[in-house]
């Protein structure tokens, strides 16, 4: 498969691009237009350059990110707003209803703006403090601002959009008259403290997004939010100073005006400074990687270059369903809550490693990316390291269990010894020295006792050969393979069908495994289903020897439940002799517990 | 004279019971299987001598021997175990127990010396 660097757009895409395009070039123009045919005295070169950028840029800006297909949200955000950033300019004109609605403009512009600037540079609204200053913003526009527009005979002035002052025209969409007394007393003082809260509010989030950003980060978003800030400070002290300091707010709304093809050529020098640095990292990655290929641990270099110190490598370790190790070898869980991002690096689609890093580098998608497929044949190289220090590990652990489970098997042998053979003997040890001393005295009562003594050693015979069997069944180690399952089966408390076919005799160690893991397998049908109407036990050899214990139990999800020691046992018996074991069952489904074993043939035993 | 037999071992309180049954002088007065449950009993059945295996579950014979003979009137205590010597706790002799004495050698004439040496007449 190839994969183009950035995917072409689809052609819905590209055509709503084109619009944006064509309605960017007509919104400049008009924005020109309407500042030199305003009808205001004076010259208005300047300030028809300035209304004519504050469109094109940021709509430019945003449409070559935008096809760039990086930071795709947010360049369609810069469109959004360079194209909404020519309503403000109709406040220029002297036409009152082209004037009024420039001026309503100027009050839609706050919201989108704010969201802009807090969704930098992901495009989206990430946390609530985000998502409540926009809010905030949204509520004081829709509910104090718009229906003043019905009500008020003129708009505040002086204002950061307009140069008319005093000579400013009255608001052409009065229905009131007059203006009720309580918009310029309590709905003025009020949207402006609010406007200039959400504006001081965007100042402390944006600062603090810079403090937290990494060095690499930083490269990229530092202007944007410098300029951002700038911005929402000027809102924050502009609108409250204006009716004090007018000549204040004639810097002020320059500083407004040019803010947002700032905050866009800002954004524009932030990708290419970005670039470069991501640049010069992978081919510093590139340097490093040769240079010392296999020492050390790829992370740190990697680490280094991402400019992550939090940065961990996990590997991909492909046995079973597959799962994530660490370069030891143990087992880890990729991370799936906000706090760390994840960043897989695949070779041809196959699953190498994952970069578990900051999320700050989320923005840096392609550049960590770009930085794993660089390390790709290191990571790859410490992965199946990774993956032989699992089977390592693997192996100590299944030797511990068996280990434990053979001291447990001695413990309980004990126990049964003492507590049950030697416990009888010694009683009719002093039972037989009783009888001695009383048989002169009454024959008949001590050959009585004598009697019961012998049917004491009757039973105590088969508590021995019943211990003897649980620890090597005879019949195993006299006859093989096929009699010994074949009486597992008969004697099994659910009803079971065995199949044998092709078997002979083979090592000790590979009789007792299949032949312990039938039994227990058995034992598990009668432990956890009991319900089950038929067990299938089957053992071939058809070149390798295959054993199978399949019921129509109830089943169970192998994945979320544990079905104690007994699988781990069995899976550790025939592992210990070079076989594997594998469970399939789920829920309504049954059981089905196999396993395929190579051993060599021994020679038939005699049958004695 | 009175005897509990205290073992978590039916097999040896049976062929305790027996032996003492068969002893003159003597007479089985209770039996238990742990070392709880002779505690609870001692009170009701007041014994003279008090058969105490040393291995048991839960309370062992070298701690259920220490708290009996804590009492100020208490009877005499013989552990009994098919141990080795060797293979016994440490603390057997320290107990309190008058005498240790291995199950495999219990019988009438054992029983009658463990008496004449420790009970009553040796006290």
């Amino acid at each position: 498969m190839i994969t183009a660097a950035s995917p072409p757009a689809p052609s819905s895409e590209r055509l709503l691009m084109l619009g944006a395009a064509a309605l960017g070039l007509v919104l400049t123009g008009l924005a020109v237009a309407a500042v030199v045919w305003s009808g205001q005295p004076g010259d208005h070169t300047v300030i028809a350059l300035a209304s004519g950028l504050a469109v094109a840029i940021p709509v430019a800006v945003g449409l070559a990110v935008w096809r760039a297909g990086e930071y795709v949200r947010f360049g369609k955000l810069l469109v959004a707003w360079g194209l909404v950033d020519f309503v403000p300019v109709l406040s220029y004109s002297s036409d009152p209803t082209a004037y009024s609605l420039g001026r309503i403009g100027v009050w839609l512009v706050q919201p989108i703006s704010i969201a802009a600037m807090l969704a930098f540079p992901s495009g989206r609204l990430r946390s609530r403090a985000d998502r409540g200053i926009v809010l905030l913003m949204v509520a004081t526009v829709t509910f104090l601002y718009l229906p003043t527009a019905l009500l008020v005979d003129r708009f505040p002035e002086p204002s950061l959009w307009t140069t008319c002052s005093e000579s400013c025209p009255d608001n052409a969409f009065q229905v009131v008259d007059p203006e009720p007394a309580f918009v310029e007393t309590w709905i003025r003082p009020l949207r402006e403290g609010l406007t200039a809260l959400a504006h001081f509010l965007v100042v402390i989030v944006l600062a603090r997004r810079l403090r937290a950003s990494s060095e690499l980060a930083r490269r990229l978003v530092a202007p944007v939010l410098v300029v951002a800030i700038a911005r929402s400070a000027v809102m924050a002290v502009g609108l409250p100073i204006r009716d004090v300091a007018p000549d204040a707010t004639y810097v002020l709304s320059w500083i407004f005006v040019l803010s947002l093809p700032a905050i866009a050529l800002a954004f524009a020098v932030g990708i290419v400074r970005s670039r470069l640095v991501a640049g010069d990292a992978l081919a510093g990655l590139a340097r490093r990687l040769r240079r010392e290929p296999g020492t050390g641990d790829v992370r740190d270099v990697l680490a280094e270059t991402l400019d992550d110190p939090t940065l961990e490598v996990a590997y991909w370790l492909p046995d079973g369903p597959g799962r994530w190790i660490d370069a030891a070898g143990t087992h880890v869980r990729l991370p799936t809550d906000e706090s760390r991002s994840v960043t897989e690096v695949r070779e041809d689609g196959r699953r190498v490693a994952a970069l578990v890093h900051d999320p700050a580098l989320r923005e840096q998608g392609s550049f960590v990316e770009a930085a794993g497929a660089f390390a790709l044949s290191a990571l790859e190289n410490q992965r199946l390291r990774a993956q032989v220090d699992a089977s390592l590990e693997e192996l100590r652990e299944s030797r511990t269990r068996i280990q434990a489970a053979a001291d447990g098997e001695r413990r309980r042998i004990e126990r049964d010894l003492h507590d049950g053979a030697q416990q009888r003997l010694v009683a009719l040890r002093v039972r037989l020295e009783l009888a001695a001393e009383t048989v002169r005295d009454d024959p008949d009562a001590s050959a009585r006792v004598l009697r019961q003594l012998g049917q004491e050693t009757e039973e105590l015979l088969d508590d021995v050969r019943s211990l003897a069997q649980g620890i090597y069944p005879s019949l195993l180690a006299d006859r093989g393979l096929e009699d010994a399952v074949r009486e597992i089966a008969r004697r099994s408390s659910v009803p079971t069908r065995a199949t044998t076919r092709g078997l002979g005799r083979y090592s000790p160690e590979v009789e007792t495994a299949v032949y312990f893991s039938c039994l227990e397998a058995l034992q598990n049908v009668a432990k956890h289903a009991p319900e089950a109407l038929s067990v299938w036990l089957t053992v071939v050899d058809d070149g390798a020897l295959r054993f199978e214990i399949a019921d129509d139990g109830p089943g169970f999800d192998p994945d979320q439940t544990s079905r104690g020691s007994g699988l781990t046992n069995m899976r550790d018996r025939v592992g210990a002799v070079g076989g594997e074991l594998t469970v399939a069952s789920s829920p309504g489904a049954g059981t089905r517990i196999s396993g395929v074993l190579h051993p060599a043939r021994e020679a038939a035993a005699s049958p004695g | 004279m009175t005897v509990l037999t205290v073992d978590d071992q039916a097999a040896f309180r049976g062929a305790a019971r027996a032996v003492i049954e068969a002893t003159p002088g003597f007479r089985p007065v209770g039996e238990a299987a742990s070392g709880e449950e002779a505690l609870r009993l001692l009170d009701d059945v007041a014994p003279g001598l008090v058969l105490l295996d040393v291995r048991m579950p839960g309370l062992d014979g070298v701690e259920t021997a220490r708290r009996i003979v804590a009492c100020d009137v208490h009877p005499v205590v013989v552990l009994v175990t098919a141990e080795d010597a060797d293979a016994l706790p440490p603390d057997v002799s320290r107990c309190g127990a008058a005498a240790v004495a291995r199950k495999q050698d219990f019988g009438r004439r054992l029983l009658t010396e463990l008496w004449a040496e420790h009970g009553d007449a040796g006290r």
